[in-house]
């Protein structure tokens, strides 16, 4: 399994240095684990860029607290249904092996 | 004499001067084999109506009927044979124009499909790229509603801020926005 951990604001051009370690895993079918814990904010491009990932990889689980931005942008999305949404790493990471 | 036991010819002097029960008379005793033909042009539909027509140019032609050239009965099959074939051509001509407008319709004038497409595009690019230059804490907060589609209480739930806030950022966003797009255009 493949820990990816990105931080910061993840909006604008930023998501596609999201998508750059991802486009690299995505070579070898690990599953990976994205840890976006530590995100701020996440725009329409970020949770594009998400959706890109969950597409190309085999198997993708997102790590963000409940109440994080991530975690509120997703659930309001409804994307929640969409990708795997784990609260944190290591039950993350439990899901992907 | 009750116009009944006159001959056809009679009967149809009688309306050229005028006779209404002659009229009457010559319709009872010819109606079914007439109906027959303006059912088989017409169709059994529009065959009354061609009746109506052909007796309403009976009672205002009777007086050109010519004897030397064939009997009531068939100087009055041609009569209906003929509206039958007036109306099935306007129903036709009808029937195309109705489909023509309705294609017309369908089709605007003018249009460009591909050049729509490639306008929108640029538009929806020019606004993205206007948006994208907002200050950040207006543009996340258009960024949220118009391209994930949250409302202003959604927002303010992930910016963390309160609803007052984000709806003057949306305001302050859009005031911006009009103005730039103005320039643009």
């Amino acid at each position: 399994v493949t820990v990816i951990r990105v931080a910061g604001e993840l909006e604008l051009g930023q998501a596609d240095a999201l998508l750059a370690p991802l486009r690299a895993t995505a070579a070898d079918d690990a599953p990976v684990v994205l840890d976006l814990s530590g995100v701020t904010f996440i725009d329409s491009t970020g949770l594009r860029a998400l959706l890109d990932a969950h597409a190309r990889l085999e198997r993708l689980v997102v790590a963000a607290p409940p109440g994080s931005p991530v975690e509120t942008l997703l659930s309001l999305t409804g994307l929640d249904d969409v990708l795997t949404v784990r609260p944190d790493v290591d039950a993350a990471l439990a899901d992907a092996a | 004499m009750s116009p009944d036991h006159l001959t056809d010819e009679a009967l149809v002097t009688r309306v050229a001067r005028g006779d209404r029960g002659a009229l009457e008379a010559l319709h009872v005793r010819h109606r079914p084999v007439l109906h027959r033909v303006a059912a088989s042009v017409a169709g059994p539909d529009g065959a009354e109506d061609v009746l109506q027509d052909a007796f309403l140019a009976v009672w205002f032609r009777a007086g050109q009927f010519d004897p030397a050239r064939g009997n009531v009965r068939g100087w009055l099959k041609g009569l209906v044979r003929n509206r039958a074939i007036d109306a099935v051509r306007r129903n036709e001509s009808e029937r195309r124009r109705r489909d023509l407008a309705g294609r017309e319709s369908e089709r605007e004038p003018d249009r460009d499909p591909v050049g729509e497409l490639v306008e929108g595009t640029q538009r929806a690019a020019v606004l993205r790229a206007a948006i994208e230059g907002l200050p950040r804490d207006q543009y996340r907060v258009l960024d949220l509603a118009y391209y994930l589609g949250l409302s202003q209480a959604s927002i303010a739930q992930v910016l963390g801020c309160p609803l007052g806030t984000v709806k003057g950022r949306a305001r302050l966003g859009l005031t911006r926005l009009r103005t730039e797009l103005d320039e643009v255009a």
